[in-house]
This record gives C-alpha cells, sequence and structure tokens, in this order.
C-alpha cells in the first residue's frame, strides 16, 4: 500500500499543475465550458461602470485577468485570479464574496456557487487546505527545504495560534467590509483603488502568477493607495516565506479561505477517528501535525477527531505506531487505518521544540 | 418512521445540487398552405434572459412522435447577460403529413440535427405561443407609451436554496455529533 504522505505529495502535485497550469492545458475546453456550466452556473459580471479584474491597465497592482478561465466557477481552495491564461477556475471563494458584493450581485445568481462551495466544503472539509491548495504545496516544499538545512520546527503556543486566526478574520471582515461599501453608489469612485481589498496583499496574487509562467506586477507607486497595497503585500509575502522557517503551515492558521472551510469540518464526511484504547500517548501525532495540533493526542475517549484547524493532511494517521488505534472515515465508512510498526522517531516524526 | 441512511440521503441532496437543469417548450402556431408536400416553416422566437446561452440547447419536436426534426436556428438578439433573447428558426415541413411542432429549449436540451442549405421551398411563417413578446408593431403616433421594464430574471437559481439549506443543516447537525462525541 501506498504511504499517506506519497499519495498526499503525488495529489498535491497534479492538483498544483492543474489549477497553476490548467488554463494552458485545457485552454480548448472552453467552448464546452460555456454551453455546459453556464446553463447551471449563471454568467457573473461586472455591471456596467463597475471595476472588474479585466478592467486595469498594465501598470496597476492588480495585474488584469487577460483570458478568461476554463472552468468559470470558485473552487475552495485557492486557485488565483490573478494568474492569467494559466488558471484554470476563475478564482478564490474570498475573490467570488469580494468581487459580488462590489458588484451587488444579485443574492439568487450567487446560490449555485455557493451551493457547489458548501457541498465540497461538507464532503471534505479541509482536505483542499491539505492536498490541493497550491500556496500550501508551496509551504510544503520550503517546509522541506527547512527540513534540508536541519532548522529546527517550533511549535507556536495555543495564543499565538488564536491570535493568527483572529487576524485572519479580521482582515476577511475589513476586505468584505471595504468590498460592500465600494460598491454603494456614493462610494464607487473609490473601487479603481479598493476592488478586491484582500487580494491586493494575498501572497497568492504574487505567488501563483509567478508559477504560471507569468511576470508578477510587483510593485505599483502610482498613488498613496497603491503604494500602501505594494508595500503591504510585500511585508505579507515576506512574512509568508519567512514564516516556513519557525514552523509548518503557518500561514494556514490566518488564511481567510481555509478560515472559511474550517466551519466545515466539524461536520465533513471525511472523519478522523480514535480508539483511546489503543493509545500509548507516545506523541508522534502531536509532533507530526503540521498546524501544531495537540487535540488527537489529548484526547482519552473514543472519538470523531475533527478540529476546525485540521487540514486533514492526515499525517497523525501515518506516524501513529499502534495499529487501529486512528482511523480515517468517509461518512462512517473506514478508507484508512494506521499500520503495525516499530518505533522510530527519527524516520516518522520531526521532533518539536 | 421510514429510515433512510445517511449515506443515500446525502447522495440525493448532491443529485439534487446537479440536475437542475429543466426542458420548456413553446407551440408553433401556423397554417397549413395550399401547396403539396414539402414545405418551410419559419418563425422568430423570444427567450426570457438568462434561459438560454447557446443555439444547441434549442431544438425543434414534432409533439406526436417526440422526435427532433433538423432545424436551422439563427441568434437575432441576445441580452446584456449574453444569453439569447431571440432567435430566427426554419425547419422542414409537410402539408400531406398534417402535424404539430413545439420548439424545445432549456439546459437540458441537446440539438443534434441541423441543416444548412434548404432546398427552394414555398416558405410559411409561424408565430410561437406563449411567449411574453408580441410580433406585431407598435403605432407610436397613437399617444403616450408607458413602458414597464420588469428587472427580475429567472427564478430557477432560487431552486438551489433548498439543497444549500439542507447541506447547512447537515453539517451543523454532524458538527454537534462530532462535538459530542469528543465531550463524552
Amino acid at each position: 500500500m501506498i504511504r499517506i504522505s506519497v499519495a498526499r505529495r503525488i495529489v498535491q502535485l497534479i492538483c498544483f499543475v492543474l489549477l497553476v497550469y490548467g488554463g494552458y492545458i485545457f485552454k480548448d475546453w472552453k467552448e464546452s465550458a460555456e454551453t455546459s456550466q453556464q446553463s447551471i452556473f449563471p454568467s457573473l459580471k461586472a455591471p456596467e461602470g463597475s471595476i472588474s479584474t479585466t478592467q486595469f491597465a498594465k501598470g496597476s497592482i492588480l495585474w488584469p485577468s487577460g483570458a478568461t478561465p476554463v472552468i468559470e466557477n470558485y473552487p475552495p481552495s485557492l486557485v488565483c485570479r490573478f494568474n492569467p491564461k494559466g488558471g484554470m477556475f476563475k478564482a478564490c471563494i474570498l475573490h467570488f464574496f469580494s468581487e459580488n458584493l462590489t458588484w451587488q450581485t444579485s443574492f439568487k445568481y450567487l446560490l449555485p456557487y455557493i451551493t457547489l462551495f458548501i457541498a465540497l466544503c461538507f464532503l471534505l472539509g479541509r482536505v483542499w487546505c491539505g492536498w490541493v491548495c497550491p500556496i500550501g504545496t508551496v509551504g510544503d516544499f520550503l517546509t522541506y527545504l527547512r527540513r534540508k538545512m536541519n532548522i529546527p520546527v517550533r511549535r507556536f503556543p495555543e495564543r499565538f495560534r488564536f491570535n493568527l486566526s483572529f487576524t485572519g478574520y479580521s482582515l476577511m471582515v475589513i476586505a468584505l467590509v471595504i468590498s460592500t461599501v465600494i460598491g454603494m453608489p456614493n462610494y464607487a469612485r473609490f473601487q479603481c483603488y479598493w476592488f478586491l481589498p484582500y487580494c491586493q496583499i494575498c501572497p497568492a496574487r504574487l505567488i501563483c502568477p509567478m508559477f504560471g509562467l507569468i511576470k508578477p506586477n510587483w510593485k505599483d507607486f502610482s498613488t498613496g493607495i497603491t503604494t500602501s497595497f505594494t508595500i503591504l503585500a510585500w511585508i505579507v509575502l515576506g512574512l509568508f516565506v519567512a514564516a516556513f522557517y519557525f514552523g509548518r503551515r503557518v500561514w494556514c492558521h490566518m488564511c481567510p479561505v481555509g478560515l472559511i472551510n474550517s466551519w466545515f469540518n466539524k461536520g465533513a464526511g471525511i472523519e478522523l477517528r480514535k480508539k483511546a484504547i489503543k493509545c500509548i500517548k507516545c506523541g508522534y501525532c502531536a509532533d507530526a501535525c503540521p498546524m501544531g495540533l495537540t487535540a488527537m493526542y489529548e484526547l482519552n475517549r473514543d472519538a470523531i477527531y475533527n478540529q476546525t484547524g485540521c487540514i486533514m493532511c492526515m499525517r497523525c494517521v501515518e506516524v501513529c505506531p499502534r495499529k487501529g488505534c486512528l482511523r480515517v472515515s468517509f461518512f462512517g465508512k473506514q478508507i484508512g487505518n494506521t499500520k503495525r510498526r516499530k518505533l522510530d522517531a527519527k524516520k516518522v516524526s520531526e521532533p518539536v521544540q | 418512521m421510514m429510515h433512510i441512511p445517511m449515506n443515500k440521503f446525502i447522495l440525493i441532496v448532491l443529485l439534487a445540487c446537479v440536475f437542475t437543469g429543466r426542458a420548456e417548450q413553446i407551440g408553433v402556431n401556423f397554417e397549413y398552405p395550399d401547396v403539396e408536400g414539402d414545405f418551410y416553416l419559419a418563425g422568430t422566437v423570444f427567450f426570457p434572459p438568462s434561459s438560454i446561452l447557446s443555439i444547441n440547447n434549442i431544438c425543434v419536436l414534432d409533439t406526436n412522435t417526440k422526435k427532433e426534426i433538423a432545424s436551422k436556428i439563427v441568434v437575432v438578439e441576445k441580452w446584456p447577460d449574453d444569453s439569447i433573447m431571440s432567435v430566427e428558426i426554419i425547419f422542414p415541413a409537410n402539408s400531406q403529413k398534417k402535424t404539430e411542432y413545439a420548439i424545445s429549449y432549456g439546459s437540458d436540451v441537446k440539438r443534434r440535427k441541423t441543416f444548412s442549405e434548404p432546398a427552394v421551398l414555398p416558405t410559411v411563417s409561424f408565430f410561437p405561443a406563449g411567449t411574453g413578446r408580441s410580433a406585431e408593431n407598435v403605432d407610436v403616433s397613437v399617444g403616450q407609451i408607458n413602458v414597464r421594464v420588469d428587472k427580475s430574471a429567472s427564478v430557477r437559481y432560487w431552486w438551489y436554496i433548498v439543497p444549500m439549506v439542507i447541506l447547512l443543516f447537515l453539517t451543523v447537525y454532524r458538527s454537534v455529533r462530532t462535538i459530542r462525541t469528543q465531550k463524552l
């Protein structure tokens, strides 16, 4: 049987190629996508006089998308709109909400997209973060580099993780409020500066085009607001990269898309279950968790583990040395189990400081 | 109370999310001409906004046999959201095989039969039955014209609220169950 971490790497790689280069690969699907997709999913366009991503000039911090995506949809993972030509999907779900709040799109046209998003989250929870998200894949690669450089990983205290989530929620709320305000007729003149405010500082806006064979727009010093956004975007990107040299998946604690996905984690179809009687409290699951969660280790009863912070990477299931102690199930049906193995701390888990 | 397994229930909900496309039919009104044999029926048909995005989702049916008839369809006008407002349809009929025709449209409809170069035959106009727009002209010299613009588009997207609410309910229900197992 293939190891979970190997399977995850393969899935991550395939998803990365599809999400970042899918537009190049499936560009001929556009015609069929137009007739088959849009009958179920209405085409969402900027109303007359509103700003859209395609209207920005080349010099603007918001790089124009340039080409329409292959599939007019918004998956729950980060698929950046600012990866022109290469992007397979339209954008991530936060882009969707920000854009349509500004355009004041009728709620009924959003319903098919929101329903699909909820259906995917209900089935898979934060599997998107652990297995699909291209930014998570980049993060895992940075973690791999850190391990190669023998830099020890740190587990951040609970309070610090809470602060990161709080920052993520704050940024999300601020972005959505700004998007709503600039959609009002009296404030429409601010759209050229404040359209998609979160996207302007999101590291994906710089990283995805960079991998997508497109030169990202690094700077825009034309006005005070765009200068501020440029500097903020640099700071956030710098912190994103630097954070991986201290801990694993730090960005995932404050990523607004991940935070929205996390609301569905406890009720998701995919479940992590623990058989407490088999646990020997070795602590490998806590050491292996890239999100630094210790709840699986602390659980003293048979329970469904699903935590809001868990990205369903299933490292805990892989490293657990007790057969049948941890298992993965899908709506109660077992799909994975821990195997009996000799305790080898060096191989199965990364010691945490 | 009938017990439905959770996984089957979820499957039904998800299928409800996917299969929301529908097919609508418009009747075709015309009078048979005094010619014997084949002739063409031609006319303009209007569609509501956001209902049709491609001419491949429109076809002509023989209502007696329920079989599709080859047709030539040309887009005349589009709505601002790029959906089709009106099309010109031409299809063959026969005065000896008297039958009724209907124009079927919707996301479930797939047009399979087309013809591009019609033979020289007499053409008879048809008028679609049941659409909101009249084919007649308005005499602007008669006085004041009141124009009412109905901006509310098709309500079909509201159907998504049903699976969405069910999915949200299931998420909350399962979340409460997960929390309970952790607190037992």
